[in-house]
């Protein structure tokens, strides 16, 4: 997809390239900034600031780096700004669903608040374990959002899910 | 080897098959409360979160949007092209004059240049006149 993409930058043929752009990196882009701005809402005004630098530089895009690094990047430096600019911070957003709770025979708590425990978290840990679950246990994908190396991330995502499991069952010990 | 080791290892391992575990890590936990409770907490904690925190998507309007800018930015504002109709519109006013008045056979060439004008001035313009996305 990524080379579809280039071939049309290269061809001169923008206006398809980032038609192609938009339809493999919406949700993707969307995910990250949802995940730096916890706000659909000020997320998808964030996507479409994204999609509108990725526009106006597209032509400039030299296949130097990959694009996904690249697009990822500006996601990031977009949702920083916005997050700097604006230090108010909404409550986690992220779409509940009605998938079965697993069958419990143990002692572990039945019931997980799982956005209060994401909150509990260092900001860092939040991101790298949201992202996670959203990208489906992708680590390649979770260090590609956020332009760090793989094994860091790997490093990253393994501490945080530790320091949440101990916390889970610090709670639930009388 | 302490159970924070263990718990280490089960983080690895939880991905996969029980069976496919190390026979040392499965006897700790046979005989391990408390690593066996780590181990239902991080289940637990995967799957709730993996179903919470489902890939979402941006609403139905957003392409829409973004092309909407997108289209509106790429659109050329007349003032812009002002210089380059200036232009063309100058250098067809040189054909003319060139053609109608210069004496002899330096008329030729005047024209000819006064032409490669117009040629640039319209491919100039041809940048704000590109099919829309």
């Amino acid at each position: 997809m990524d080379a579809d993409i280039q071939h049309l930058v290269a061809g001169g043929h923008r206006e398809q390239a980032f038609e192609l752009l938009l339809n493999h990196y919406q949700n993707k882009v969307f995910r990250l900034a949802l995940t730096f701005l916890r706000n659909p809402a000020k997320a998808e005004d964030a996507a479409q600031d994204v999609f509108l630098k990725l526009w106006r530089s597209l032509g400039d895009y030299n296949a130097e780096a990959s694009l996904s690094t690249w697009i990822y990047a500006i996601t990031r430096n977009t949702c920083l700004n916005q997050l700097r600019r604006d230090s108010y911070r909404d409550a986690v957003s992220l779409t509940d669903t009605d998938a079965p709770q697993p069958a419990r025979e143990s002692s572990a708590p039945a019931a997980l608040d799982c956005h209060a425990l994401l909150d509990s978290l260092p900001e860092k840990d939040r991101h790298v374990l949201t992202l996670f679950y959203l990208e489906e246990k992708s680590h390649q994908e979770v260090a590609a959002m956020l332009g760090r190396p793989v094994g860091t991330i790997k490093s990253d995502i393994h501490r945080a899910r530790k320091a949440m499991a101990q916390l889970v069952i610090r709670r639930s010990t009388p | 080897m302490n159970c924070s080791h263990f718990e280490d290892r089960l983080i690895d391992a939880i991905d996969q098959p029980a069976t496919d575990w190390p026979p040392d890590l499965r006897s700790h936990l046979a005989g391990c409360s408390s690593c066996r409770e780590f181990l239902e907490t991080q289940q637990l904690l995967d799957h709730t979160l993996a179903s919470k925190l489902v890939p979402t998507s941006p609403s139905p309007r957003f392409r829409a949007a973004v092309l909407s800018k997108v289209h509106s930015e790429a659109r050329t504002p007349l003032i812009e092209i002002l210089p380059d109709l200036l232009n063309l519109a100058g250098a067809a006013s040189l054909v003319a004059v060139v053609y109608f008045t210069a004496p002899g056979r330096y008329w030729l060439w005047l024209a000819c240049a006064a032409a490669a004008a117009l040629v640039a001035s319209l491919l100039q313009l041809e940048e704000y006149t590109e099919p829309r996305p």
